[in-house]
């Protein structure tokens, strides 16, 4: 499976993923494999990111179908989610992120921005 | 969650129940936004939890089975009961060459070609009392038909209506077509073959039943010829009658001869024979024509006896056709050459002439039967095309073959016949 380069292995590895640096943007994204909503999220969140967070945000996709146990420290029912550890508080949007304006807002991006 | 300091022990205070409220409010509206998410069709997969979690796919099973309909090789529709068009696949798009949008909602009967509507009716109504076939000639966008074969069956489920399968028959048309067109030509070439054997045996009878009477009429002219009332014109008419007669004895004989090979007849005597002997015989049968035209005939022997198997009367019968082409078709006071060797295991025999040559083109018919290279040319020298192309027979008969040189018109020809020697 792809989800291999993209998700770490283990819950250990996923935690130290995490880095303390306040201006940096944590997202997590929640797929399950293929489906076209969760190939579909993955490039319209890489394309967000660089147009509005260029430099300054790490993604982790975790593919549910291969590490469904991932899913409750989120605690991630609908797939696929984003999910927004850094800055806190903790945002999550759902869907394939086609709708730039929306996911914008619910990731409070426009508003810490400006 | 941090202690306010002043906080009882019992009761809860205002900042606590206010932040309880608050992160109820939160879960309250991350759930509301979950429910129209997947309401909204946002998302396409969910994660169940039970012994352990499991991600269901949304529509996974659907889709797949979507795809097939969509990607198979016959065209499908479902219909309303009124028969308008509420779902087709690829196939059916291709099929009308009309896009999706212009089909879709549609009476179906607006893509039925006009003969078959009454066709298409019948079949929509039995399909409604449960599955009919009928074949219909649907009409594309650009005008042109194509032939299909439809099955309507009632929908079971849902929404009554009806739904179509429909096979293209254009290629089992075109496949039809072919197939009767291979079984006329199986028929015409029957045919062919059954009147080519009738020529052959028409042709065999009448050489056959022509040459009858030339004993008789060659006999008689000799009688006149040699009376004593004969004068000197009576006795050249005789001998004029007697000439010709042999003419047309030769060219019967020859197409008797070509009847036989045709119809496999032919008897070879095969024994071994000295190459000599039959070079001979055919020098011999050819040298009147050969004087006739006034030519040089040289003849180049073979430095030693080359001995054969083969049938002496047709092999000299081979060289004779080959001396007379060659002295008809060189004018007057030419010259012919016989040549004959022993080259590695063959008996190569060579007749080779200056006379008119054959063009390039010509070349390979010459073998053909009633092939006349030049038809213009002085057909007074008569012949019906058939001595080479027997020669070319009786020479394949013996396992040899004969090939036909000419550097063109004006420039002579060269016929070479080789055969297994001894």
């Amino acid at each position: 499976m792809t989800a291999k380069k993209t998700v770490p292995p283990t819950l250990q590895e996923l935690a130290a993923t995490k880095t303390g640096d306040p201006d940096m943007w944590e997202l997590r994204l929640y797929v399950a494999g293929k489906t076209a909503k969760s190939q579909a999220a993955q490039e319209n969140l890489k394309k967000l990111c660089e147009e509005n967070l260029p430099g300054k945000y790490r993604i982790e996709v975790v593919d549910l179908l291969v590490y469904p146990q991932l899913a409750k420290g989120d605690q991630i029912i609908a797939i696929p989610t984003l999910v927004r550890k850094l800055p806190e508080p903790i945002r999550k949007v759902i869907g394939d992120l086609s709708n730039a304006e929306r996911t914008l807002v619910g990731l409070q991006l426009r508003s810490t921005r400006s | 969650m941090p202690q306010p300091a002043q906080a009882t022990i019992n009761a809860p205070s205002i900042e606590q129940l206010l932040q309880e409220n608050q992160e109820l409010r939160r879960r309250a509206q991350e759930a509301e936004e979950i429910l129209q998410a997947l309401h909204r069709g946002e998302a396409d997969a969910i994660l169940v939890e039970g012994v352990h979690e499991q991600v269901y796919v949304l529509g996974t099973a659907d889709d797949s089975y979507r795809l097939m309909i969509e990607h198979l090789p016959y065209s499908a529709a479902t219909l309303t009961p009124e028969s308008a068009v509420i779902q087709i696949n690829a196939s059916f798009i291709d099929m009308l060459k009309l896009p999706a949008e212009s089909v879709l909602g549609k009476p179906i009967g607006e893509f039925i070609a006009e003969d078959s509507v009454s066709e298409m009716q019948a079949l929509v109504r039995e399909g409604l009392q449960g599955n009919a076939k009928r074949e219909i000639v649907f009409e594309r966008g650009d005008g042109t038909t194509v032939p299909v074969y439809l099955c309507a069956k009632l929908e079971q489920e849902g929404a009554r209506g009806s739904c179509l399968v429909i096979s293209d028959l254009t290629e089992q048309r075109h496949y039809e077509r072919l197939l009767e067109t291979q079984e006329a030509l199986r028929v015409s070439e029957e045919r062919l073959r059954l009147a080519d054997r009738k020529k052959d045996e028409f042709i065999a009878t009448l050489a056959h039943e022509l040459r009858n009477p030339l004993g008789a009429i060659t006999y008689a002219a000799s009688i006149i010829g040699k009376s004593e009332i004969a004068d000197a014109s009576v006795k050249w008419a005789s001998e004029v009658i007697e000439r010709q007669v042999r003419h047309m004895a030769r060219l019967l004989n020859d197409l008797l001869d070509v009847g036989r090979i045709s119809t496999g007849k032919m008897k070879l005597d095969m024994r071994r024979i000295d190459l000599a002997t039959v070079l001979d015989a055919a020098i011999e049968a050819s040298r009147p024509i050969i004087e006739r035209y006034r030519h040089t005939f040289e003849v180049i022997p073979p430095s030693e006896p080359v001995f054969l198997t083969g049938d002496a009367e047709r092999l000299a019968q081979v060289f004779t056709n080959l001396l007379s082409n060659s002295a008809k078709y060189t004018n007057p006071g030419g010259r012919l050459c016989l040549t004959a060797k022993k080259q590695a295991e063959e008996a190569v025999v060579s007749v080779s002439d200056v006379g008119v040559g054959i063009a390039a083109e010509k070349l390979p018919h010459v073998f053909d039967l009633f092939y006349q290279a030049d038809e213009g040319f002085e057909r007074t020298k008569g012949g019906l095309g058939i001595g080479l192309s027997l020669a070319k027979r009786l020479v394949e008969m013996h396992s040899g073959t004969i090939e036909a040189f000419s550097e063109g018109l004006g420039k002579g020809s060269e016929f070479k016949v080789r055969l297994p020697a001894l």
